[in-house]
C-alpha cells in the first residue's frame, strides 16, 4: 500500500452510525463538497489546521514558530490560511488544545488495534464498527486490509458512503467483508444534486441499484434533511420515486444538525449557507410524515 | 434449587405496607440521637469492678462487662418518639409516631441512636457536649442531663484508658509519641481505624440461624472441658457469657412484649406483641423455624455485635444465600411475596437505626456517612464445582426490590454478577435497579473478585463465597478477618514526600518527614531520568508503608490488651476451633486493609511529570516545583502543558503504564509486611468522602489540580479528564485483579434519559462489557457503580437546599463505596459529586460544564465575649492569658462551673516556638492555678505560633481547626484527650459569659 489515508477522527461508543456500541472512523477526503457538509475537515485529503478559540490562552508561542508567519494573535481566526501551508509546527507547540491537527494516519495494525479495543462492548450490545468520512471508499486497499484484520475477531462492519465510488472495486475489496450499509441519498434532482454537492447523482444512484440487485447485504438508504436544500416537498417526492423504483422500503430521515457550521471556521473556511438553527420538531415531523406517506411500506 | 425461571424479577406489582410507610416516614423525619446507655453501664461496671488502670483487660472480663450491659439494656420493642430538625442552628423538637415494627430491639435505645465509644473516639466530643445538638452540620440530639453526665460521670474516667492514648503511652520511646501517631495527628499522611474501631467485616450468621445460639455454648462448654490450655478455657468461658449475654437481651424482649400485651386494648397489637414475644423466646437461643426468626436472629446478634466496636463498615455478608432455605420452606405456603418484603423493609430501617458519631472537625472527612453496613446478593454457590453454579434465587429479587422501594442510605446493597453463570436477564435487572434508585446497588464482577482473592490463597470454595465489607471490599464471608480499613494512606502526600525530598509542604518545609533520604542524591531536581524519580517515589511509599503498618501494629496491640472481641469472634469460623480471639488471629483467614485516596491524581502527575519534565523537556524540575508552589498562578503556560499531559482513562500508554505501575508498587510495597495477626496487607482503592476531605488539605499538585480541589474518588480517573466512556471502561478493566485485593470503587455518573428502556439495554451492555475479561486479555473490572442524576439537580440542591427540601430529603447518592444523602454530605464533598466526569450513554461522550463554585465559608469565630473577662483591658493582646484568668475567676465564683473539674488532676503547658510565651494551667483539688513558666511532667504539651491560631483552634469550629493544625499553628504532644476536655472547660466559659452578658 503506498501512501496511508487521514483519518480525521475515531468516534468511540457512538449509538447513532448503526446498532448497538459502535467505534465510528471518520476519513478524510471527499469527492463531493456539500455545502451542508456536518464534518468540513473531512472533505479534503491532506491535513489542515483546526483552531478552536475557546481554548486558546493567547501565549503566542504558535506565532512565534510559524515559518509562513501565518499566525497572528490580533486576528480572531489566527491563522492566515492564504498563507498557512499546513506543516503543524504551531500544533507541537501550542501548550493547550487550542490549535488541533485533523488528519492522523494510522497503519492498518494501529487503526485495527483501536477498533478492537472496545470489541468487549460490541460484543454485548450487538455492535461493531463504522467506517465513514469523508468518504471511506477512496481507500479501497486501506479498508481491505483494515476489514481483514477485522473480520476474524467477529466484528460487525457497517460501511457508511455518499455513495459515489467506483464499483467495480468496491465490489472487489470491501463488499465481501460488510454486514450493512448506510446510503446517502441528498438530493434526486441531477442538477440540484450537483450545485449543492459538487457531483451529478447520477453513479450514486446507479451504485445504488446494483447493490440492491447483486450484493445481498443490507442497505439503508440516508436522507438527511438540509432545510430548503434537502427537506422540500419535491425533493423528498424524487428520492421516494427512486426508492421505490429500486423496491426499498426502509430509508431513514436524518434530522438538520447545524453542529457543523462552526467547524468550518475552525478550519477558516468562510461559514455555509445553511440555517444555524436546529429543525424545529413540528418541522421535522411534517417532513417524517410526508415522506412516509409517500413511503407507505415503509418499517419507520 | 426450586427456582421457578418465570418469577417475576421485577415484582412491579408490589410496594411498600402501611406499616412500612409509616416507620420509613419517621425515620427520614428523626435526626440522630446520642445515647448514652452503653458508655453509662461500662463505665459503672468498670468502676465497679476495678477494670480502670489495669495493665491489660482479658476477653473473659470483657465478655463478663458485655453480659452485664446485654441483661441490663433496655428493651425496647417499639419506640415511641424522634426528634426532628427546625433547621440549621436550632435546637431540636420531639416528634410522636406509631411504631409497629416487625423487629424489636434496636442499636442504641433511641429510635435513631448515635452510639458512644469512650474508650475509642467518644471523647472528641467533649468540646461540642453544649453544642452538638445545634451545630450546622449533622448535629445529633443531646439532652443536657446527658451532656452532664457525659462530662462528669463518663468522660473523666477514660481520659487514659481510651485506644489513642493507651497506644501513644505504650508505643512512644525515648519521651517522644510514636512517630506514627504524630504524623497521624497532621492529618495530611493517613488515617488509621483502629483508633476508632476493629469492624469492617463480616460475621458468619448460619450457624445461629440453623443451630441457635444454645449450640455454640454447648460447643464452647465441651472445648473449655477438653482443653488444658489457659487462654483457650478463658476464651471458651468468654464466648459462653456474652451468648448467654444475647440470649439473656432477647429474652428481656420478649418479658417486655409480653408485659406491653397485657396492656395493650387494640387487638391486632396486642396478637403482633404476642408473636414478637414468642419469637424472642425461641431465638437466637434456638434455631430459626421460621423466616421470620431468621430474620430476627440475625438482627438481634447484629445488634449485640455493636455493643463491642463502633459500627464502621460492619457487614452482614450474602443475606439471601443464608436465609434462602427459611425462605424456600415458607413462601407461598405461610408466607406471601408480600409478607417476605415488608419484613426485608422493615429489618432495612432497623439496619439504619444508628449512625456513627463523627466530631464537628471530622465532617469534613467524613459527613454524611451512615456505617456503611453492606449487604452482598447474587452471585454463585461456595463449592468447588468445576462450573460455578447460580446462587441467584428468589430472595435475591426481594431484598433488590425492597431496596429499591426503600431508598436508604444503610443497608449498602452490593450485587454479585457472574458472566456465565448467571442470567443476563439477572444482570439487566440489576441495571435497572440502578435506574430507578440512582445509586444503587454496587455491581461486583465475580470473575476478577474471585481471581483476586484465590491470589491471596483462598480457597476456590472460599473465594466464592465472597460478599462486600463497607464500602466494596471483598472478603470470604464469616472466615476471614481482613479489617479492610486499617490504613487511609493519602497517596498524593507520598507525592509531595517525593517532590521536595522528604519533607511536607503544609507540615513545614523545615522538617524532615521522610528519615531515611535526606541526601542531596535524593533531590528530584538533580535527577536525569524518569525512572530516578520513580524510583525515590517507590523510596517514599515503602517508607510510608512501614511508618503506617507499624502503627496500625501499635493499635492492634492496644485492642488486643485492653478491648479484647469474645462477641465478634462467636460468630466467626476460626477463633471456635483456634480458642482464640479474633483480634489474636482466631479467624481461618487473616489480613488487613489498606485504602488509598489520590490514585488517580497521583497516576496523572506522575504522566505529566514524565511527559513534561524528563521526555518532551518543556519544563525543568524547578520550573515545575515552583508552579505547584504557586498554585500555578503565573504559570499559565506550563499550567496548560501539564493538563493536557496524558491522563489515566483514556488508554493511553504513558498513563496506563503509571497507573498500573504504581497500583503494583502498592501492592507490592504493603504486600510486604506482615500484619500483628500473622496476615498480609491488601491494598485497595475506595475512598468514602477522604479524597473531598484529603484533597481539601492538599496543595497543587503536577497533574494540573489546583490547590485544595478534590481529588478523583477511588479507583476513579479524574473527573473531567476523560471524554470517552468506554476507554475510561477499559482502562480500569485492564488492571490485574491479583494487586488490587481490598476491592474498588469506581465511580460513573450517567445522564438520566427520558426512554428507559433503551437506557437500560446500553447500561447493561456498558457493564458487561466493562466487566468483559477479552478472553483471558485482561480481567474485567471489578466493580462499577453510579449515580444517574444530572449536574443542574445537583446544582439546584446544593445551591437552593431550602428551596429544594422535598428533593433533598432523600436524594440519594454513590459516594465511593457507600451510599449517603446528598443533603448530609459537607459542601466540599457535594461539589466533587456535581463536577464527576458524566457520560451521556447516548453517545459515551462526556458532557461538559463549568467548575461549581463553592459559597465562601464564614468563619465562626468570635472572640468578643473575652472583652468581659474583668481585667480584659489590660490584657487585650494577651489572649490567652485572658481566657485562662477568665476560667481561673470563673471557678471561684461559680459552683457550676467548678463542678467540672471536681477530681480532676492535670498539667497543661502552652508555648509558643521559639518559647518567649509560656504558661502552665494545673487542675488539681477542684481548683486550678496558672504559672507563668514551663512545668516537667505535663499530661499534655500544646505549641503554637501565636495566641490567635491557639484560640481559633480551642474556639472555632470544624475548619478552622483542621487549619490550624494543617498550617502547623498548632502542635500538641501528650495525651490528645486532655485538650478536650480544656476544649470543653474554655467554651463552658464562653456560655457562661456569652450568656450572663446577653442578659
Amino acid at each position: 500500500m503506498s501512501e496511508l489515508p487521514l483519518i480525521v477522527d475515531v468516534k468511540r461508543h457512538s449509538l447513532e452510525d448503526g446498532p448497538g456500541i459502535r467505534s465510528v472512523v471518520f476519513f478524510k477526503g471527499c469527492p463531493l463538497c456539500c455545502v451542508f457538509c456536518q464534518n468540513p475537515e473531512t472533505q479534503a485529503p491532506g491535513p489542515e489546521i483546526v483552531f478552536c478559540v475557546e481554548e486558546c490562552i493567547l501565549c503566542g508561542a504558535c506565532a512565534r514558530i510559524c515559518p509562513s508567519n501565518a499566525i497572528s494573535l490580533k486576528s480572531e481566526e489566527r491563522i492566515d490560511r492564504t498563507r498557512c501551508d499546513n506543516c503543524g509546527k504551531c500544533v507541537q507547540v501550542c501548550p493547550g488544545k487550542g490549535l488541533r491537527r485533523a488528519g492522523a494516519s494510522y497503519r492498518v495494525e494501529e487503526l485495527g488495534e483501536l477498533l478492537l479495543r472496545d470489541r468487549a462492548f460490541y460484543r454485548h450490545s450487538q455492535g461493531g464498527v463504522t467506517l465513514s468520512g469523508g468518504e471511506c471508499t477512496l481507500y479501497p486497499d486501506y479498508l481491505e486490509a483494515l476489514l481483514k484484520y477485522l473480520k476474524p475477531f467477529g466484528v460487525h462492519v457497517v460501511l457508511e458512503t455518499s455513495g459515489f465510488f467506483s464499483y467495480e472495486i468496491f465490489k472487489q475489496k470491501i463488499l465481501p467483508y460488510l454486514d450493512m450499509i448506510y446510503y446517502d441519498l441528498k438530493i434526486a434532482d441531477p442538477k440540484a444534486h450537483k450545485h449543492f454537492t459538487g457531483q451529478s447523482n447520477k453513479r450514486i444512484i446507479e451504485n445504488l441499484s446494483r447493490l440492491i440487485r447483486e450484493s445481498g447485504v443490507q442497505v439503508i438508504p440516508r436522507i438527511p434533511l438540509i432545510p430548503s436544500i434537502t427537506a422540500t416537498r419535491e425533493n423528498l417526492e424524487g428520492i421516494a420515486r427512486i426508492l421505490k423504483k429500486m423496491g426499498l422500503s426502509n430509508p431513514v430521515l436524518l434530522p438538520y444538525n447545524p453542529m457543523g457550521i462552526s467547524k468550518f471556521k475552525m478550519i477558516g473556511r468562510p461559514a455555509p449557507p445553511i440555517p444555524e438553527r436546529f429543525m424545529s420538531c413540528g418541522e421535522e415531523k411534517e417532513f417524517k410524515r410526508l415522506f412516509y406517506q409517500m413511503m407507505p411500506q415503509t418499517n419507520q | 434449587m426450586p427456582w421457578k425461571n418465570d418469577f417475576d424479577k421485577y415484582l412491579d406489582n408490589y410496594g411498600l405496607t402501611e406499616r412500612v410507610v409509616r416507620l420509613r416516614d419517621a425515620y427520614f423525619q428523626a435526626m440522630p440521637e446520642i445515647c448514652i446507655e452503653r458508655p453509662y453501664l461500662i463505665t459503672k461496671y468498670s468502676v465497679n469492678n476495678n477494670y480502670f488502670g489495669k495493665e491489660s483487660v482479658s476477653i473473659l472480663e470483657k465478655a463478663k462487662m458485655y453480659r452485664y450491659v446485654l441483661e441490663n439494656r433496655s428493651p425496647v420493642i417499639y419506640h415511641s418518639h424522634g426528634f426532628e430538625s427546625r433547621g440549621p442552628g436550632k435546637e431540636m423538637r420531639k416528634f410522636a409516631f406509631i411504631d409497629s415494627s416487625l423487629f424489636a430491639g434496636s442499636t442504641t435505645s433511641k429510635f435513631k441512636g448515635v452510639p458512644l465509644f469512650p474508650e475509642f473516639l467518644g471523647l472528641t466530643i467533649w468540646p461540642e457536649l453544649r453544642t452538638i445538638s445545634t451545630r450546622q452540620k449533622n448535629p445529633y440530639q443531646l439532652s443536657k442531663a446527658d451532656a452532664e453526665k457525659l462530662n462528669k460521670e463518663i468522660f473523666p474516667f477514660w481520659m487514659k484508658e481510651n485506644i489513642m492514648e493507651r497506644t501513644r503511652s505504650r508505643c512512644g520511646s525515648n519521651g517522644n509519641d510514636p512517630v506514627g501517631i504524630r504524623m497521624l495527628q497532621r492529618l495530611v499522611f493517613f488515617m488509621a481505624s483502629k483508633t476508632n474501631c476493629i469492624s469492617h467485616t463480616v460475621p458468619d450468621f448460619k450457624r445461629v440461624i440453623g443451630e441457635g445460639l444454645g449450640s455454640i455454648i454447648r460447643e464452647a462448654m465441651d472445648k473449655r472441658k477438653n482443653t488444658e490450655d489457659f487462654s483457650r478455657k478463658e476464651f471458651y468461658s468468654a464466648i459462653v457469657e456474652v451468648l448467654k449475654g444475647i440470649i439473656a437481651y432477647s429474652n428481656n424482649l420478649a418479658l417486655e412484649a409480653e408485659k406491653l400485651a397485657l396492656k395493650e386494648n387494640n387487638p391486632i397489637r396486642k396478637q403482633e406483641l404476642l408473636d414478637i414475644a414468642e419469637i424472642h423466646r425461641q431465638v437466637p437461643g434456638y434455631p430459626a423455624r421460621t423466616f421470620r426468626e431468621g430474620l430476627t436472629a440475625v438482627w438481634i446478634c447484629w445488634t449485640a455485635i455493636h455493643l463491642e466496636n463502633p459500627n464502621v463498615g460492619l457487614s452482614l455478608g450474602r443475606l439471601d444465600q443464608v436465609l434462602y432455605d427459611l425462605y424456600a420452606k415458607e413462601i407461598n405456603k405461610t408466607i406471601s411475596i408480600n409478607d417476605a418484603l415488608e419484613m426485608i423493609c422493615c429489618l432495612w430501617l432497623k439496619i439504619g437505626d444508628h449512625v456513627p458519631l463523627i466530631p464537628d472537625a471530622g465532617e469534613q472527612l467524613f459527613g454524611g456517612t451512615g456505617s456503611n453496613q453492606a449487604i452482598t446478593i447474587g452471585g454463585v454457590m461456595p463449592n468447588s464445582s468445576e462450573i460455578a453454579e447460580d446462587a441467584v434465587n428468589e430472595l435475591t429479587y426481594v431484598m433488590l426490590k425492597a431496596t429499591e422501594l426503600m431508598m436508604l442510605r444503610d443497608p449498602n446493597l452490593n450485587a454479585r454478577y457472574y458472566e456465565g453463570v448467571n442470567e443476563p436477564a439477572y444482570l439487566k435487572r440489576l441495571c435497572d435497579a440502578n435506574l430507578k434508585t440512582k445509586a444503587t446497588p454496587a455491581l461486583h464482577n465475580d470473575n476478577a473478585v474471585i481471581k483476586a482473592m484465590m491470589s491471596q490463597g483462598e480457597t476456590i470454595e472460599q473465594a466464592r463465597d465472597y460478599s462486600s465489607v463497607g464500602c466494596v471490599e471483598p472478603v470470604s464471608s464469616g472466615r476471614a478477618y481482613t479489617a479492610s480499613s486499617s490504613i487511609l494512606l493519602n497517596l498524593t502526600s507520598v507525592l509531595e514526600l517525593t517532590l521536595f525530598n522528604g519533607r511536607h509542604r503544609h507540615t513545614g518545609m523545615d522538617q524532615l518527614i521522610s528519615m531515611d533520604t535526606g541526601s542531596p542524591a535524593d533531590d528530584p531536581a538533580r535527577f536525569e531520568t524518569f525512572e530516578q524519580f520513580r524510583k525515590a517515589f517507590y523510596k517514599q511509599l515503602n517508607w510510608m508503608a512501614d511508618i503506617t503498618t507499624s502503627l496500625n501494629d501499635d493499635l492492634g496491640r492496644t485492642h488486643q490488651l485492653f478491648y479484647p472481641t469474645p462477641i465478634l469472634s462467636a460468630f466467626f469460623e476460626g477463633p471456635m476451633d483456634k480458642g482464640k480471639d479474633l483480634i489474636k488471629g482466631g479467624a481461618l483467614i487473616n489480613a488487613s486493609g489498606v485504602t488509598v485516596i489520590g490514585l488517580a491524581d497521583v497516576a496523572d502527575s506522575l504522566s505529566a511529570v514524565e511527559q513534561i519534565v524528563y521526555r518532551e523537556k518543556k519544563a525543568t524540575f524547578k520550573e515545575l516545583i515552583n508552579a505547584v508552589n504557586n498554585n500555578f498562578e503565573n504559570y499559565k503556560v506550563l499550567h496548560k502543558l501539564l493538563e493536557g499531559a496524558p491522563k489515566y482513562g483514556n488508554e493511553d500508554l504513558i498513563a496506563q503504564g503509571n497507573i498500573q505501575w504504581l497500583i503494583k508498587s502498592l501492592h507490592d510495597c504493603f504486600q510486604a509486611k506482615t500484619t500483628y495477626r500473622n496476615g498480609k496487607y491488601r491494598v485497595g482503592y475506595w475512598t468514602m468522602t477522604n479524597h473531598a476531605g484529603f484533597g481539601r488539605l492538599t496543595g497543587a499538585l503536577p497533574n494540573g489540580r489546583k490547590a485544595h480541589e478534590n481529588f478523583a474518588s477511588g479507583i476513579t480517573p479524574v473527573s473531567g479528564a476523560t471524554p470517552v466512556l468506554t476507554a475510561t471502561l477499559n482502562s480500569v478493566a485492564s488492571i490485574p485483579a491479583e494487586h488490587v485485593t481490598n476491592g474498588m470503587a469506581f465511580n460513573i455518573k450517567y445522564t438520566p434519559e427520558h426512554d428507559r428502556a433503551t437506557m437500560v439495554d446500553n447500561f447493561t451492555a456498558s457493564v458487561a462489557g466493562y466487566f468483559d475479561d477479552l478472553d483471558g486479555q485482561r480481567d474485567g473490572g471489578m466493580e462499577i457503580q453510579f449515580n444517574i442524576n444530572d449536574h443542574e439537580t445537583f446544582v439546584k440542591a446544593a445551591r437552593h437546599p431550602e428551596k429544594n427540601r422535598e428533593l433533598l430529603r432523600e436524594l440519594l447518592v454513590r459516594v465511593s463505596g457507600y451510599t449517603a444523602y446528598f443533603k448530609d454530605l459537607n459542601p466540599q464533598m457535594q461539589k466533587e459529586i456535581i463536577e464527576r466526569t458524566e457520560y451521556n450513554l447516548k453517545n459515551g461522550q462526556m458532557k461538559s460544564f463549568q467548575p461549581f463554585q463553592l459559597p465562601p465559608s464564614e468563619s465562626s469565630l468570635d472572640l468578643s465575649w473575652l472583652e468581659h473577662i474583668p481585667g480584659s483591658d489590660r490584657l487585650t493582646d494577651k489572649l490567652l492569658e485572658l481566657l485562662l484568668r477568665g476560667m481561673d475567676l470563673s471557678f471561684w465564683f461559680s459552683r457550676g462551673y467548678r463542678r467540672n473539674i471536681k477530681n480532676f488532676k492535670g498539667r497543661y503547658l502552652f508555648m509558643t516556638k521559639g518559647g518567649d510565651v509560656a504558661v502552665s494551667a494545673l487542675f488539681e483539688n477542684g481548683n486550678m492555678s496558672v504559672r507563668g513558666d514551663i512545668i516537667p511532667d505535663w499530661d499534655v504539651k500544646v505549641t503554637f505560633t501565636d495566641e490567635a491560631a491557639l484560640l481559633d483552634f480551642l474556639f472555632s469550629r470544624d475548619q478552622d481547626i483542621l487549619n490550624s493544625l494543617l498550617e502547623n499553628k498548632v502542635e500538641i504532644e501528650g495525651n490528645l484527650t486532655y485538650i478536650y476536655r480544656f476544649g470543653f472547660l474554655a467554651r463552658d466559659l464562653q456560655n457562661r459569659i456569652m450568656g450572663r452578658s446577653s442578659q
